[in-house]
Parts: C-alpha cells; structure tokens; sequence
C-alpha cells in the first residue's frame, strides 16, 4: 500500500521529534552499552592487584570460599559469591560488615585454588559502567526500558520515510552541503545496522520494561486488592545447623540439570529460615535465566527456574540478557556488538546534527534579506 | 570546484547541547582514570561509592560547558575526539603501569580505539562538506515583527494539554512507585507509568495528524485508569481516567468542528452560483 505524502511528513516530523527528546539519552546509553560488551574484561583489567592470580580447575570448594571469609570477616553478612567464569579467575564475594550501613557492601575477591581471601577489590570500573547503562546510575531500570521502545518507535518511522533502502545502504554524497552529507552517513549508518538496532532495542526494552508488567500483572490478577499487602510474616528463624554450599550446588544441578552457576546468594545464613539461590546459565544453551532456591538447612530445593521447561515466555526472558549484551560467542561477537553498538549512538548525534541545521535554516530564511548577509552561514558542527 | 563552508556559529545553549555528546567518551574515560588512579581519602572504589559517579557527572557538565564556552563547531568535535583519543591512549599506558591483567590485550585496544577517534578528528572538517547556498532571493516576505503590548495568553491547544497530562500522570505515578514505594500502591504505580508511555503519551503524540486513533487511545487509558482506581481505591487514578476521558472527547470534537468548517467551505463556491442565478 502506497504511504502518502501527508503520512510521511507526519512520521517524519515525529521521527524528528522523538528523536530529539530522546536523543542525548540515547547516546549515553548506548555508548555505554556498546562499551559495557567488554564488562567483565574491563573489570578484569581495572584490578592490578588480581594480576599473577592462578585459575585453578576445578576450583577451590564453596564451602572453603565461605569458611574463608567467615574467618576474614567475623559477624559479617556473606551476601552473594560470584564462581570464576571465562573471564574472571578469580572468586568473588560481596560482603556486607558488621555495623555497615544496609545498603553498603565490599566486594572482595579470593583466590580460586585455595579460596583464600585476597581483600578488597581495587575498583568496580566494569560494573559502574554497567550502571551507568543499565540504570543511568540512579533510575530505575524501566527508563532505559521506555529508550529501548522509543528506539523501536525511532527505527520503525525511519524505515518508512527512507524507504530506498537498498540505494541509501551504498549512498554517500562527499563534497555535499553538511546536511547532505549527514543525513547520507545517519541512513547508511541506520540501514547497515538495522537488525542489530531492531535487536538491541526490542532485547532492550523487554529488559527494562518486563519487570514492570510482570509487577502490573500480579497486581491486577492477584485475588483481592489487600491480597499483596497481606503477606505472611516469615517464619521465626533460630540458629541451625547448615548443609554444605558444594552439597546444595550439586542438589540444585540435580533439580536443573545443565546448571552453571555463576552467583550464590546466601540469605539468613545459618538460621533455620537460610535460603541459598544458585543463578546462571544453562551447559549447552542460550538462556541465563536459571536458577534454584534451596533450603539451606535441610538441603531441599524449594523454587526451581528452568528456562527450558518453564514455558514460552520464560524461554523469551532467559535469552533477552545474552541477545542484548552478546556474551555467549566468545571475544569476535563481543567487537561486532561493540562496533554496531556503536552505530546507534553515531545515530543519535548525527539526527540532532541533521535537525540543528534544518532548524538553523529555517530561521535563516525567515529572516530578511539585510540582516542575513551578516547572519551565520549555517550550523557546521 | 564546491565552495567550503566558512566558519560559522551556533548559539551558546546549542553549543552547550552538543558539547553534552561530544564530551561524554571523554568524561567517561576521566572516570576510567579515576578508578585506576582513585583519590585517597575517599571511601574505597570496593564499596561502590557514590563520590565516583558525582565525579563522572560533574566532570561531563563542567567539560561540556567549558567546551561550549571555549569551542565552537569543528573545533568542538575535534577536541573532543582528539581529548578522547588521548585518554584512550592514556588508560592503555596507565594499565601497563600498574601492572594490570590483560595489560597488552587492553593496551593494544584502547591504542586502536584511540588512533580511529584521532583519525576521525583530522578526517572531519570543511572540506567535506559545502558550504550552504543562500536559497532566500526575496521571495520569502519577512516575518512580522511581533506588536507590542500586553495580550492574553493563548489557551493552551488540546496536544499541549495532552502532554502535560501524560507528563504529569508519569510522575505522579513515579511518585506513587518509587517514593512512596508501599506495596499495594506501588504496583498500581507501575501500572499507571505503563499506561502513561504506552496510551497517553501516543494519544498526546497522534491527536494532530490521526484524531480516531488517538481518541481510541484515550478512551483505552481513561478506561485502565478507571479499572486502577476500582481495583486500587486510589482517587488519583479516578481522576486521571476522567482527564484522559475528556482529552478523547476533546479530540474527536475538535476534528467534528474541522470537518464541519471543512464541509462550509466545500458548499460555498456552490451557494455563490445559486445566488448569481
């Protein structure tokens, strides 16, 4: 069906228009994001004190991991411990200390052959990034949720109003007025990423926005509208014996075969409320979303997560966190998700470039003539 | 032979918003910096401190500003890359020096990464582009200057309604989730955040070129909304479905006066040849 004129200039100027409020934002994010790719060799590198450290296979047991830093930080709450991964050699651990304000925990790490506790970590540099992706450090994660759907918004309307897709990919008119040139470079730029894009931004907003209408559901197909407020007060927690962490490791990768932990976290630790949930990835399978709950003092599992079996939607959220940050094809994958990252943000800055000079324009010709022969010659930024 | 642009000028307030892109990379890798090199006297980078992100944020703002400030046009991207390239450059050598894991690997990169934003800084400029022609040859009339005087202020349009509406249901319903944060009520407020994005936001955005759609819109916030506030008992949310009710209404009877005026002005060429008759 033929789109008329009328209908693109009105996608035109809302493709202009959401892409100028959305702009700057864009750009931090997915400059961030193209850099956060590398999160876990960026944390790697920014820590010269874990460097000479050994990577032992298999590692040292969990349970040694813990009794280290029981040891290391007496009264201290163990939080979460993060297993050696392709990356990292090494253990790590968040801890919070004894008196420590709740929401402020050390990340420490430990030697993966003997789990002895190396201290403190130097510095957090691939996480902070993360945050500053993911979170825009202080926000929820929904904002870069609604980026991600205004991108698909951005992306849709740019696909019917440039519609000589295959003419622009190979379209670059050097030598050209600037927003000639521009424009060729942000349709070129948009149409060879245009899958990734459409990836990144759909991945991208299902992950900032799903939490929010998994929340909304629950809310709306709950029984009673108190039903949510009414929650049973956890069960009285008295000192008890604790299964070993290795122990309930191998009891979850029995519940969920395949499991590849990369985090433990540990709750109530050595009460008889203690919960112990192993997260990660699944051997053989795209989907990062696994995860077991297990009583940690009688060792049964009480909440398993299998992506594989857990149904269609569960299947599509396990696969969003490795689509979106390409981490499951080793360092090649990891440059081509750095470069097409890098597409989108080089959009974003090309199409304010493109509307600053239109308007620039526009208010250039609406002036009269005397007063344009001293006015500025156009916005060549 | 194509004439090259001349140097021209932005505003400073335009400056400003593009120096808040170009100085980001740089900014960011200021941060980097910080983390291999951090002050002392502060709490620990282990302990995720908020000093290191107040750090990042005032370094882009200050930079930004003094960009703009200092800078302008080419110049500003130019430096901007060339400073990024170097800290790039700088991060790779500092790596090296404090020994750091993937020292090489990572030295190597951020070298690459470096030279491609310094080559893009020297690739840059007037050359490749031409300078704008001046298409105005008085044809177009100039504007009229604006009269003097206090008038009343124009009522503010429908659209502009309708984004102050979807605005303000997007904080409030930001308020309800995240500040208020209790739990029934928080749901609710993640639910009307939904409905702000997805419903009045396209109804507000819509209304000018397609109204029956963004009148449908409305009517499905209004009706979201009023189920929230059934559900909830929140009069909030009652009276956010009543606005957005009266935004669909506003809409459809706008283009209803449009049509109508429209279809007067389609009949009267008619009535004219009548009366001539």
């Amino acid at each position: 069906m033929p789109t008329s004129q009328r209908t693109l200039n009105r996608l035109f100027v809302l493709h202009s228009w959401a892409g100028i409020v959305t702009g700057l934002l864009m750009f931090i994010v997915c400059f961030s994001g193209a850099v956060v790719v590398f999160k876990n060799e960026i944390d790697l590198w920014a820590n010269p004190s874990l460097a000479g450290l050994p990577r032992t296979e298999p590692p040292a047991p969990l349970a040694t991991v813990l009794a280290q830093l029981q040891a290391r930080y007496p009264g201290a709450t163990v939080e979460t411990i993060a297993l050696p991964d392709a990356t990292n050699p090494s253990y790590f651990a968040h801890v919070r200390e004894r008196g420590a304000p709740a929401s402020q925990r050390t990340k420490v790490a430990l030697r993966s052959d003997t789990g002895a506790v190396v201290g403190p970590v130097d510095s957090q540099l691939g996480q902070y990034l993360r945050m500053l992706h993911v979170f825009l450090f202080f926000g929820p994660r929904w904002i870069v949720g609604f980026l991600g759907a205004a991108m698909l918004v951005l992306i849709a309307t740019g696909i019917v109003i440039h519609r000589k897709i295959l003419t622009e990919l190979f379209t670059q008119r050097w030598g050209r007025s600037f927003r000639v040139v521009m424009s060729d470079l942000h349709k070129s730029a948009g149409i060879w990423g245009l899958g990734f894009h459409i990836l990144i931004a759909a991945t991208g907003a299902w992950l900032g926005l799903a939490p929010l209408f998994e929340q909304g559901y629950k809310y709306v197909s709950a029984d009673a509208p108190a039903a949510s407020a009414a929650r049973k007060p956890p069960p009285a927690a008295e000192p008890a014996a604790m299964q070993s962490l290795d122990a309930l490791y191998r009891s979850a990768q029995q519940a969920v075969p395949g499991l590849e932990a990369r985090y433990v976290s540990l709750r109530r630790w050595g009460t008889s409320a203690a919960e112990a949930s192993f997260t990660g990835a699944l051997a053989g399978h795209l989907a990062s979303t696994a995860r077991v709950d297990m009583n940690a003092a009688t060792g049964a599992p009480k909440k398993t997560l299998d992506p594989r079996t857990a149904g269609f939607w569960s299947l599509v959220n396990g696969l969003m966190e490795p689509l979106h940050f390409g981490d499951f094809g080793g360092l090649a994958l990891k440059w081509l998700y750095f470069i097409l990252g890098m597409t989108p943000a080089f959009l974003s800055i090309s199409g304010t470039l493109i509307w600053l000079d239109s308007r620039q324009q526009r208010r250039r010709e609406s002036q009269p003539a005397g007063q344009q022969a001293s006015g500025p010659p156009g916005l060549q930024a | 032979m194509t004439k090259q642009a001349a140097a021209p000028c932005a505003s400073f307030v335009v400056r400003c918003f593009l120096a808040l892109h170009a100085t980001v990379p740089a900014a960011v890798l200021v941060a980097v910096l910080m983390h291999l090199w951090p002050p002392a006297g502060l709490p620990p980078l282990a302990q995720r401190p908020v000093w290191a992100v107040w750090t990042l944020i005032a370094t882009w703002l200050i930079t930004s500003l003094l960009a703009a400030w200092a800078l302008r046009h080419l110049a500003l991207w130019r430096v901007s890359l060339c400073a990024a390239g170097g800290l790039l450059g700088l991060a790779g050598a500092a790596g090296m020096v404090l020994g750091a894991p993937l020292q090489w690997p990572m030295l190597a990169s951020l070298v690459a990464l470096g030279a491609v934003l310094s080559g893009l800084a020297a690739f840059i400029g007037p050359a490749r582009v031409q300078a704008n022609r001046r298409r105005d040859n008085g044809s177009h009339p100039p504007r009229r200057a604006a009269r003097g005087g206090w008038r009343w202020p124009a009522m503010p349009s429908t659209q502009t309604l309708s984004f102050w509406l979807a605005g303000l249901l997007a904080i409030e319903s930001f308020r309800i989730a995240h500040i208020v944060a209790v739990e029934p009520a928080r749901s609710a407020g993640m639910l009307g955040l939904l409905v702000a994005f997805f419903l009045v936001l396209p109804a507000a955005t819509l209304q000018a070129w397609w109204p029956r759609a963004a009148a449908v819109l409305a009517a499905l916030a209004a009706a979201a909304l009023a189920g929230l506030a059934w559900r909830s008992g929140m009069a909030v949310w009652g009276g956010a479905a009543a606005l957005c009710l009266a935004m669909g209404i506003a809409v459809l009877h706008r283009q209803w006066k449009h049509r109508a005026a429209s279809s007067v002005h389609a009949t009267r060429p008619g009535q004219r040849a009548e009366s001539a008759a």
